[in-house]
């Protein structure tokens, strides 16, 4: 079509019609990978949660499907704290990681980092931090830990973490709400308010503690001209202060 | 943990390892990733190692020289498996995961092979625990008390390391005692510093050089493994390249200077040199979950600031 048309036109028309079709080609070219993919996230920065929370409760505002072993354990542990004895939450007793889930509730900053290979989360609470690959293979964790292993990925508009290989000494929040072994959680991270708010879904999936899987969503405020700053959480104890103080 | 225990227990495990693998006569070259049988496949082995002399300085760079220059080097560092990524194309661009070739245990010694200059003060304190330590009474450092390590110790650790960065921001994760380090690239420090184990970290670039000024630390930390100490009037300068020696992938050298008229008669640098290794990461290190009193059976608490936070600035 092309060819026959420059045929019977000048040797210039035909050079223009030639270089206006190739730049139609090339705008719908890029029209399309414009709408075929999303630019990919950045959500590198820091960032504090909005609404802080002891409690973690559903996206309905229920407390999770606790199975009656786990739904057991947490009321001891309710318990225990209506009586002034956080003893069993190691993260008050002894500073230990508060893992992964736990962090997005409490009122410290995190910085986040993303290059080609990796995430990075930093998180101001006691020098804690935890970082995972870009990749869609999901790595097995050789054993458990406070933050498991994971791996992301960039998804659309948002970027995806699934974590499984969670230890189940950890909370996932600071009343003492249980998990075991076997949870797998996936959090989606979504930017709002252009680019100064950050979403974070996160599904929860753990057959033994609880009787489905269930999400909630935390939201995070960026702040801006902010440096990290260095917070050892056993001089805070050691002076007869909270380990997380909610102050902060 | 015990975390002297824990980074032994690596350096043979990993010494272990790089005799097992063999001597390599060549070096391979990097190749573009394939797959990702690189995040699991084994490291490249490095090129044969030389013996050193007794005695002949300095340490020699990208080998794991546990004993410190003048000791007799150990095996190369090994390389990231085949078909692992490359560092970023941006030479000012340092992140990713690597690991350090020169983990030392006994008092450092000086880019150029010799002892540190110690002030007299500073050679006593050394001595004190260097005695104590080979007596069995060992004295309580930071890291046994689950606080940082310091940056010094830090970089000498012979876990990975990754490397965090932004426009702002470049952050050092250290496996070993946890710790983290946040430099801001740019910008200068404040008239008023409260010291802290950290210290107060800018960085800007001369060229391809990332250099790192810190000052503003507490004296809680030592400078190496063996105890040389630091005062709170310490000014340390990183000087963080990548370098190409030969091997598969770049390698992170970084110079440190160290500047301390407490207990050193004249600045020193020391050097250490990472590997490049995507294929590893840091592990968690939990301290403070699982520590237990009987870590430190028969050892000293000479300074009780340590435990009881009783110190200038903390939050």
């Amino acid at each position: 079509m092309l060819g026959s048309q420059s045929e019977a036109l000048g040797r210039n028309d035909a050079h223009c019609v030639t270089q206006r079709r190739l730049c139609l080609a090339a705008a719908v070219l890029i029209v399309g990978i414009g709408c075929s993919h999303a630019e990919q996230i950045d959500v590198s920065g820091v960032w504090l949660p909005e609404k802080p929370s002891k409690e973690i409760r559903t996206s309905e505002g229920e407390l999770p499907p606790l199975r009656s072993e786990f739904l057991e354990l947490y009321e001891q542990r309710l318990a225990s704290l209506e009586r002034g004895d956080n003893s069993f939450d190691p993260v008050e007793a002894k500073c230990a990681m508060p893992g992964l889930t736990r962090m997005h509730f409490i009122p410290y900053p995190v910085q986040i980092f993303q290059n080609e290979l990796r995430v990075a989360f930093v998180y101001e609470f006691n020098h804690n931090f935890r970082s995972v690959s870009i990749t869609d293979q999901q790595p097995v964790a050789p054993w458990e830990t406070a933050y498991g292993l994971g791996a992301a990925q960039f998804i659309d508009d948002k970027l995806v973490v699934r974590t499984s290989g969670l230890i189940d000494e950890t909370f996932l929040d600071s009343m003492g709400m249980p998990h075991s072994n076997a949870l797998n959680v996936t959090e989606t991270y979504r930017l709002l308010r252009d680019g100064d708010k950050l979403e974070v879904t996160l599904e929860f999936s753990d057959q033994e503690a609880f009787s489905s899987p269930w999400t909630t969503i935390v939201t995070y405020r960026r702040l801006r001209n902010y440096q990290l700053a260095e917070d050892i959480c056993l001089d805070r104890t050691s002076l007869g202060g909270p380990a997380i103080d909610w102050n902060n | 943990m015990n975390v002297w225990k824990g980074g032994l227990f690596r350096l043979m495990i990993c010494a272990s390892f790089v005799a097992a693998i063999g001597l390599a006569t060549s070096v391979p070259r990097a190749q573009e990733p394939a797959d990702e049988s690189w995040r699991t496949g084994p490291p490249q082995p490095a090129p044969p190692p030389q013996i050193m002399i007794v005695g002949m300085p300095p340490t020699p760079e990208g080998r794991i020289v546990p004993l410190g220059a003048g000791f007799p080097a150990g095996a190369p560092a090994p390389y990231a498996p085949a078909g692992a990524p490359a560092p970023s194309a941006d030479k000012r661009d340092l992140s990713g995961v690597w690991q350090n070739t020169n983990f030392v245990i006994p008092p450092w010694t000086t880019v150029e092979g010799e002892p540190l200059p110690y002030t007299a003060e500073g050679q006593s304190i050394l001595l004190h625990r260097v005695d104590m330590a080979t007596t069995g009474q060992s004295v309580i450092s930071s890291t046994y008390v689950c606080r940082p390590g310091g940056l010094l110790n830090d970089l000498n650790f012979s876990a990975p390391i990754e490397i965090a960065q932004s426009d702002d921001t470049l952050a050092i994760m250290v496996e070993e005692g946890r710790g983290l380090h946040t430099i801001r690239l740019g910008g200068t420090h404040p008239d008023r510093i409260v010291p802290t184990f950290s210290g107060d970290a800018i960085g800007y670039w001369e060229g391809d050089t990332l250099v790192v000024d810190v000052v503003g630390f507490n004296d809680e930390t030592n400078v190496d493994w063996a105890g040389s100490p630091h005062s709170d009037q310490m000014h340390v300068i990183l000087r963080m390249t990548r370098v190409n020696l030969g091997g598969p992938y770049e390698d992170l050298r970084v110079l440190i200077t160290v500047d301390d008229p407490v207990y050193y008669s004249k600045p020193w640098s020391v050097l250490k040199t990472f590997r490049w290794r995507p294929d590893l990461a840091p592990s968690e290190f939990d301290c403070e979950g699982g520590d237990i009193p009987e870590n430190r059976d028969g050892m000293r608490l000479e300074n009780p600031a340590l435990i009881t936070g009783e110190r200038e600035g903390r939050r």
